[in-house]
């Protein structure tokens, strides 16, 4: 059966990614954001959505890509994965694809360690891949640093 | 109401609802609900005890009510079991019968019988398919005198004095026409009133359309129950005459709703007659707390003639002797009551002669005006939804977040009008705050009404006798704490009663009394909410704890030996411990306490324990009074802006540059600052937060804070303002920062952190579980022991040792062989703003070689800087080696002058200087006024 589905998608230095639709909440461009001491390098920041407090993931520091160069500002993707909203910072935010079931498949090889961790399977698109992200996954940063007593 | 005829089934086993009976349903499960845990509370005080008639008409009322309506939405199981209940407890409340244990326990299960039968029907809407019939015969076995012999019973069933009383309530012998209520009953009655004014408007609301439409069984039925449910509950109060006028209008409203009779004008209008009376009877009860003077008894010899077709036709009252639903022979019937025979009536006339009625007797006109004008009862409450609440909860939030914004925006110079406008914004927005915040806040008696019933069973189950009381019942929390601590709070007091309370033998042999007391104490203090356990059961072993802890691997043996009582009693919370010798399926198996204290913490509380060995235990939590907007202080540290909980706020203490030199001390390389004469430990927040001091300012500000009941300064760049902050929660990825507890919107619209004082403090380890630092505190404090002290170790050659105890050392100090200068024949070096004299130890000492090796101008010399009455000398010594904690044991005397003694310290030979001797004899003036020559020389 050919099943149709919707993705958001997003560009992270030469990779193409997409989100479920329906995980997404919004989208938008470039946010302040305040600096969280002590947190790991993956976690931005915390930004004002609207008078709702959101975690910024650094999506590049989490694949463990490099980073945006200083003078280009990320853009968000803001996530809803169960009870949290967290927002992932990409580069530049494409459109929404609608894909097909049967251009699915497993992440190749040639898609680094790191990313592959992260990424749920594939969609072969005309000229590029569409790596599928797992979203959970992705958002599930920890900071529980083992209590030193 | 529902237009569709709806006829209750009585004769089905497993009723199922019709959807217009929804709302009814729904109405008497909420009712219900708040009725048994009401019950489980009235029980067990009645078994304390069992004479006491009033309680025992409450529960009464309460079953009687139940029952009452279930029978008439068609829940038959339910009914039954009810109805039982119901005859052992008119028994128990007739004096025939005594309550004893096995009764008590007896009702208590058929509480939960309904309970669960209540679920069934909330969940499933039928009354689920568990078989109650052995609780049944038990309820009915019980009910003969020689109900089988019980096991020990804790609870004697002597007879309360109470029981002889004669309470007007219970007594249903000569109806006097206007019965007193009794005092005790007041609560009773109020809330009796509430509800019947309800039910009266609705029943007049019924009786209108059940005109239109007659044939409405589903009205009828509601009518009835309405009716029934004030007969019920007045019988009891007392409200004898109140109680016959309903009775005789539920005979016929029985009769029309089993169509045994049809509803025609005169019905109606004697039955909304009745509605009046019953209004007129409640609104005397409410102003003087009698039923009053009418004579009623027409009223009810019209109802009881229009109760067959003949009779109302006829002039001779011909009542029902019978009631079609109730079977309890304890209810008056109508035989009993004495009706004052008035002038035989035909029914037309009864509007006139109950208007006649009502203009007689003057008093009852002035009690219905002042029904009017003064609010009654019924007025003065209300029924709100919670999520209505919880939603202008948020909108305040919201608000106070808005109102900060604008803030931001009248600077000094602006207009008059808006700095006054926003002035009155503040305020309002900051009463409306209190306002909503008040109206979710709960008494905690309302978590606490279970517990009596878990005391009980817990004490039955493990044969031991513990009494609950609880103080501070009224004190109020929010709805959302009450939610969150009632599974801790439920934990600790099983706790209690498993393991903290011993048996009754146990605590005879300890000669106490054999029955244990658990006493439950809420009160408010500090912003806070504390509530108490306390148990006077065997305390809780520190060394058996501390046996455990060690056997569960949950502290290493170094820890525990430098672990107080204090401290080890704690232990009860870290995770995977359970000093239980068993496991029951009560508690013990080691996962208990560190989840409570989990789930308090997680709402910003703090729980501690306290315990004497043999004597008790006391449990003491704390919760904060609200959770969501909270004052703050705001500051800055690294660059970045931060909230520090008002509730952790001591005092803020500023020293300029100066000041900070010389006040912030070191100690065991820690700094701290001397507080009145406490010592503070202080932490920098930009170095715990990793960040770099911004500020270019010398000055040291430093934040008083407290946590758990102890102090340290934080040491921050820059204090702003005070505000009223909304605390929004961090997502559960940062949840493993200690630091933060959550961040909030500032009036800029920027975020601030908000810092978590707990986690910070123990974070930087100025408060830790295992107090490794508490030695410098004591240190200060003299509280050390004798023969330990802390010692300064220098060197004034390349390998020697000397050692001088650090209380005695003021500072270490480094200065430029350069900046030494000469006053007479004195080497002195500027300090701090005064002349500092140096003494050379090695040429006092005479040790090692020449002087003639230290020529560098720009050599760094040591000195070790010592203070007495405020006047300083710097001992100049070649090495500062270390700072030890060491036993003194002085292993040999003085040989020389300027040693007291020689000591090993860290497996090396090591002189104690005698720096009193070695500084009188530089500057004989120096040590004028101090007394501890005299140690020196004693020593020698």
């Amino acid at each position: 059966m050919s099943e149709e589905k919707q993705f958001c998608t997003f560009y992270l230095d030469n990779l193409f990614f997409g989100v479920a639709v329906e995980t997404v909440q919004e989208v938008f461009r470039y946010h302040e954001m305040t600096h969280i001491p002590l947190a790991p390098p993956e976690i931005r920041g915390l930004i004002n959505l609207r008078g709702q407090v959101i975690t910024a993931i650094d999506l590049r520091q989490r694949l463990s890509i490099s980073k945006l160069p200083e003078d280009k500002l990320p853009m968000n993707v803001v996530v809803r994965t169960g009870e949290s909203v967290v927002s992932l910072l990409v580069d530049a935010i494409g459109d929404v694809l609608e894909v097909s079931e049967e251009n699915y498949e497993r992440p190749p090889e040639t898609i680094p360690e790191e990313v592959r961790k992260l990424v749920r399977g594939i969609y072969k698109l005309e000229g590029k891949l569409l790596l599928i992200l797992d979203a959970e996954k992705a958002v599930n940063v920890s900071t529980n640093v083992a209590d030193v007593s | 109401m529902s237009d569709e005829p709806v006829a209750p089934d009585l004769n089905s086993d497993e009723s199922s609802e019709d959807d217009g009976m929804g709302e009814i349903i729904n109405e008497f499960l909420v009712e219900s609900y708040e009725n048994l845990d009401q019950l489980d509370q009235n029980l067990i005080d009645l078994e304390q005890n069992p004479g006491d008639t009033n309680i025992l008409s409450s529960i009464f009322r309460t079953i009687h009510t139940i029952k009452g309506t279930c029978g008439f939405i068609g829940f038959t199981k339910l009914e039954s079991v009810a109805h039982v209940g119901e005859s052992l407890l008119s028994k128990l409340r007739d004096g025939v019968l005594d309550l004893d244990p096995s009764r008590t326990s007896v009702l208590l299960a058929m509480v939960d019988a309904i309970r669960q039968m209540l679920s069934c029907i909330e969940a499933d809407r039928n009354e689920g398919s568990v078989d109650y019939s052995e609780l049944v015969e038990t309820l009915t076995r019980l009910q003969s005198e020689d109900s089988s012999a019980e096991p020990s019973t804790p609870v004697q069933a002597e007879e309360a004095p109470k029981q002889e009383e004669p309470a007007p309530v219970a007594d249903p012998e000569p109806i006097k026409p206007s019965a007193e209520i009794d005092e005790d009953m007041e609560p009773i009655v109020d809330e009796f009133l509430v509800e019947s004014y309800e039910n009266l408007d609705k029943l007049d609301k019924d009786l209108i359309e059940l005109e239109q439409d007659p044939g409405n069984t589903g009205i009828l039925g509601s009518i009835f129950r309405t009716i029934h449910t004030i007969k019920g509950t007045c019988g009891f109060i007392g409200l004898h005459k109140l109680e016959k006028v309903s009775h005789v209008g539920e005979n016929l409203l029985g009769k029309l709703r089993d169509g045994e009779l049809a509803l025609n004008p005169p019905r109606t209008s004697a039955l909304l007659a009745m509605v009046d009376a019953i209004r007129q009877i409640l609104s005397c009860i409410e102003s003087d707390r009698n039923e009053g003077d009418i004579d009623y008894s027409q009223l009810v010899i019209t109802l009881g003639k229009l109760l067959t077709d003949e009779g109302a036709q006829e002039i001779t009252a011909q009542p029902a002797p019978s009631m079609p639903v109730a079977e309890k022979k304890e209810e008056p019937t109508v035989e009993e009551t004495t009706i004052l025979a008035e002038k035989t009536d035909r029914r037309q006339s009864i509007p006139d002669e109950q208007e006649k009625h009502v203009a007689k007797a003057e008093d009852k006109r002035t009690a219905t005006d002042r029904q009017n004008e003064t609010r009654s009862v019924s007025d003065s409450s209300i029924r709100v939804d919670v999520d209505i609440l919880d939603r202008l909860m948020n909108l305040v939030g919201e608000l106070v977040l808005a109102r900060n914004q604008i803030l931001q925006f009248v600077p000094k110079g602006a207009d008059a009008s808006f700095i006054a406008t926003s002035q009155h914004l503040n305020l309002v927005t900051s009463e409306l705050q209190e306002g909503v915040m008040k109206t979710r806040m709960q008494p905690i008696g309302n978590i606490w009404s279970k517990f009596p019933r878990v005391v009980r069973d817990l004490s039955m189950a493990v044969g031991k006798k513990i009494r609950l009381e609880m103080e501070g019942k009224e004190t109020e929390l929010d709805k959302t704490l009450i939610e969150a601590i009632k599974d801790p709070l439920t934990h600790i007091v099983r706790n209690s009663c498993d393991h903290g309370i011993e048996s009754p033998e146990k605590r005879a042999e300890a000669g106490k009394d054999e029955e244990g007391v658990l006493l439950l104490r809420a009160f408010h203090e500090g912003g806070q909410v504390n509530i108490e356990i306390v148990d006077d059961g065997g305390g809780i072993d520190p060394d058996k704890i501390k046996a455990k802890a060690l056997e569960k691997e949950v502290i290493t043996q170094e820890q525990a030996d430098r672990m107080g009582d204090r401290e080890l009693v704690n232990l009860i919370f870290a995770a995977g411990f359970s000093t239980a010798e068993k496991v029951t399926n009560v508690s013990g198996r080691g996962v208990g306490m560190d989840v409570v204290r989990t789930n308090i913490e997680k709402i910003g509380g703090t729980v501690d324990i306290k315990s004497r060995k043999g004597k008790g235990t006391t449990l003491r939590v704390k919760i904060p009074l609200t959770l969501a907007i909270i004052p703050a202080l705001i500051i800055t540290s690294g660059g970045g802006r931060y909230a520090i909980p008002q509730v952790n706020l001591l005092e803020l203490v500023r020293l300029d540059g100066e000041q900070a030199k010389k006040s912030v001390e070191q100690i065991q390389g820690a700094p701290v600052y001397r507080l009145r004469g406490n010592l503070l430990p202080l932490i920098y927040l930009h170095e715990e937060l990793e960040l770099e001091k911004k500020s270019e300012d010398d000055a040291v500000n430093i934040v008083v804070l407290h946590a758990d009941d102890r102090q340290f300064g934080l040491v921050v760049e820059g204090i702003s303002e005070t505000e009223e902050i909304v605390v929004k929660p961090l997502g559960e990825q940062l949840k493993g920062l200690a630091a933060f507890s959550g961040a909030t919107i500032m009036g800029d619209g920027k975020l601030a952190l908000i810092l978590d004082v707990m986690g910070l403090a123990q974070k930087a380890h100025v408060i830790a579980e295992h107090s490794e630092k508490t030695l410098t505190v004591a240190h200060s404090t003299q509280a050390l022991a004798v023969d330990r002290q802390t010692l300064l170790i220098f060197g004034l050659e390349e390998d020697d040792r000397m050692a001088i105890p650090l209380s005695e050392v003021a500072r270490l100090e480094e200065f430029k062989r350069s900046d030494v200068e000469q006053s007479g024949d004195q080497d002195v070096i500027q300090y701090r703003g005064e002349i500092m004299p140096l003494i050379y130890l090695r040429k006092y000492l005479n040790v090692g070689g020449g002087v003639s090796q230290e020529s560098d101008p720009n050599e760094l010399m040591q000195a070790v800087v010592f203070t007495r009455n405020e006047r300083s000398v710097g001992l100049v010594v070649r090495r500062i080696i270390d700072i030890v904690d060491e036993n003194i044991t002085v292993k040999r005397g003085a040989n020389r002058t300027g040693v007291l003694g020689t000591i090993v310290v860290q497996d090396r030979v090591t002189d104690l200087l005698d720096i009193e001797n070695i500084v009188r004899d530089a500057d004989p003036s120096f040590l004028v006024k101090t007394t501890g020559l005299a140690l020196a020389e004693e020593v020698n």
